[in-house]
């Protein structure tokens, strides 16, 4: 065996591929309907929301940071977008109304980097602070009812499907969203492999002081993964809004722990400066994939939060245990 | 000098805190005297913020140690709803005061060993207790939703109900009970050994290991009482509302950390106040009732809750420059 062979059999996100791969067997074995193109699509579109955010999560995550009020941003945009664009431009198109999100998105999210990049205040705290300032703004300000004269643009985006397939019963759809989180997530992993602002991040990651020393800009780099992750998630609050057919100021929020804890699975470490985009969206394939598929094993679907919290729990230890193995090897 | 100065710069956050205390309190007597200032009124906000006050006594313990709890609300619902369970199958509203006891202590019981396996992942497997925690909540909700099979259990023994709704000399018995819980706080943070203990392992843990301090039973024993008070808030939740569901109360985990970190206690550990505590959580009640008496949408409590918090970190931030401005002069 070679030494890339050995590297990448060795690496995190190989041993995640290799778990998700006996679970979709186990689950393909106990009922076959799992294997088939209609619940594969339908896997694939649940994952839409949960993996584009986790993309945004896990770049503030290698930064070293956290960040809890992405939910209340991506509904702040949400409504914001479905209420206005709705009564007065109701027939505008679908691209334009994504960028107003990310807008806004991205507005909120420099309003949480000036605390944490600039004034350097802890961004947990910061960020549990601005969740409450965004949703009282949001549900004050913009409305606490929901709202179902979204623009059609909108309504016509939660019918656009890439491909459509005869299936056994009816139509299976993979829908479009499926291509933006595809496009969204290797973007990412350009940005944080082959850019110098993504090698940046990663080195802020590992050590805020020796990234200062070589000259860095950390508060603008800080700046941006914040900013980055507002826009994310102003641009899924208004595809989320889509796929409901209406904008409901409640959605969403305390969903946050969901995502984080995907994005965890995947690799990026509390402390920062690690994580990949190919492990992160195997977190999030991982989770979608026993939270969808609870209902197929004929397990009662209350127990998809006590699941996930095993899950959560199994894998922290696993990485924990894969890591320290890996010091005792050095 | 020093010295002064840090207990000058620690004290400040409580004088701020005050400040904004009574300037509620000022408010409120211009705009609603004849509403605000009434037996009936206080006595509702007593009822309503001991729940909320004893998962912050849990968050607080854990953020001086320099961690995050996020499963507070989880353990509370998991052992209201073991509780309710063991009542609502033994006679229901019928039941004796012998199953009452029992049920709390299962209760209590339940609470203990949430507090136990956080404690484990968090001190023998090392993970960051965010991650940790952010897993027990999912699996304590997750439990309560399995036992309930996701609906509500309603209908308590009088015996129960009297935790949260029942009076002593007009106070409610929660207001009694939070009192009591954060003088043995208060007592238990500044008083004892094990308390002093938990301040220095949450400033450093590595300098407290090598004085000698068993880092592993601090972790313990601060989880532990954690999941027990825990469980104190989660059968007063019930007990009030006369019905226990697992999703009730999901926002207050992330409130009793805003409340804990409003009271003083410092994000990354060592510092806090079971004064400072009250002050925050009867400040931020007061902030809600006085709304809800003016007939302000009631989203503006998070507007105002979330504002406060950055407001006082932020003010905490240029404080300490100035201090350093002002030490380096002295020095030139």
């Amino acid at each position: 065996m070679n030494s890339t062979m050995k590297k990448i059999v060795k690496s995190n996100e190989f041993f995640m591929f290799a778990i998700i791969l006996v679970m979709f067997c186990i689950f393909g074995i106990i009922n076959p309907a799992f294997f088939s193109v209609a619940n594969l699509f339908d896997l694939s579109r649940s994952m839409v929301e949960t993996g584009i955010l986790a993309l945004g999560v896990q770049v503030v995550m290698i930064s070293g940071g956290i960040d809890l009020s992405f939910m209340a941003i991506a509904v702040f945009a949400m409504h914001t977008v479905s209420k206005y664009m709705g009564m007065y431009w109701n027939d505008a198109p679908f691209i334009l109304l994504v960028l107003m999100g990310a807008v806004i998105g991205l507005v909120l999210g420099l309003f949480n980097s000036l605390f944490i990049a600039k004034f350097k205040l802890p961004p947990f705290i910061v960020t549990l602070g601005t969740t409450n300032i965004f949703k009282g703004l949001c549900l004050v300000f913009i409305g606490s009812r929901q709202i179902n004269n979204i623009p059609a643009s909108m309504i016509d985006f939660s019918k656009t499907n890439l491909i459509s397939v005869q299936a056994e019963q009816g139509m299976a759809n993979l829908h479009i969203g499926v291509l933006i989180l595809v496009v969204l997530a290797l973007l990412t992993s350009y940005m944080l492999n082959k850019t110098r602002l993504g090698r940046s991040i990663y080195c802020v990651g590992g050590s805020e002081a020796s990234a200062q020393r070589v000259g860095l800009n950390t508060v603008a780099i800080l700046a941006f993964c914040y900013a980055f992750l507002g826009a994310i998630a102003g641009m899924t609050g208004v595809m989320h809004a889509s796929f409901q057919r209406m904008s409901n100021p409640f959605d969403m929020i305390g969903g946050e722990l969901t995502v984080i804890a995907a994005v965890t699975i995947g690799g990026p470490r509390v402390g920062g400066g690690y994580g990949s985009t190919a492990g992160t969206m195997l977190g999030v394939l991982l989770l979608t994939m026993i939270n969808n598929s609870l209902v197929m094993l004929k397990i009662p679907t209350f127990w998809q939060l006590a699941v996930t919290g095993m899950i959560i729990i199994l894998g922290t230890i696993m990485q924990i245990y894969r890591y320290k193995r890996s010091l005792k090897n050095a | 000098m020093e010295r002064i100065k840090s207990v000058l710069f620690k004290d400040k956050h409580q004088t701020r805190l005050f400040c904004a205390f009574a300037l509620v309190l000022i408010l409120m007597a211009i705009l609603v005297p004849d509403k605000f200032f009434t037996v009936r009124n206080f006595q509702s906000m007593a009822t309503q913020f001991p729940e909320l006050g004893f998962l912050t006594i849990a968050a607080a313990l854990v953020l001086i140690t320099g961690g995050i709890d996020l499963s507070v609300c989880g353990t509370a619902v998991l052992s209201g709803i073991v509780a309710a369970r063991i009542m609502d199958s033994n006679g229901s509203s019928e039941a004796g005061l012998g199953v009452v006891v029992g049920a709390v202590a299962a209760a209590l019981l339940v609470g203990l060993c949430c507090g136990v396996l956080n404690a484990i992942l968090v001190a023998r497997f090392g993970i960051a207790p965010m991650l940790a925690t952010l897993g027990t909540y999912n699996l304590y909700v997750g439990l309560g939703i399995v036992i309930t099979e996701g609906s509500a259990i309603s209908k308590f023994p009088e015996t129960f109900l009297a935790i949260g709704n029942g009076k002593v000399l007009g106070i409610p018995v929660p207001a009694l009970l939070f009192v009591l819980a954060i003088a043995i706080l208060g007592w238990f943070l500044s008083r004892t050994k094990l308390g002093y203990k938990l301040f220095v392992f949450g400033t450093n843990s590595t300098a407290s290991y090598y004085s000698g301090i068993h880092n592993t039973k601090v972790l313990f024993t601060t989880y532990v009482v954690g999941g027990i008070v825990c469980s104190l808030a989660g059968l007063i939740m019930f007990s009030r509302t006369n019905s226990a569901k697992a999703d009730f109360g999901s926002s207050y985990g992330l409130q009793a950390l805003l409340v804990a970190l409003l009271g003083g206690v410092g994000a990354s550990g060592g510092s806090g106040k079971a004064s400072g505590l009250l002050l925050s959580i009867i400040t931020l009640q007061f902030i809600s009732s006085g709304f809800n008496l003016l007939h302000v949408s009631s989203f503006m409590k998070d507007l105002i809750w979330g504002a406060l918090l950055v407001l006082i970190m932020v003010l905490n931030v240029v404080d300490f420059k100035k201090l350093r401005r002002k030490t380096k002069k002295a020095a030139a």
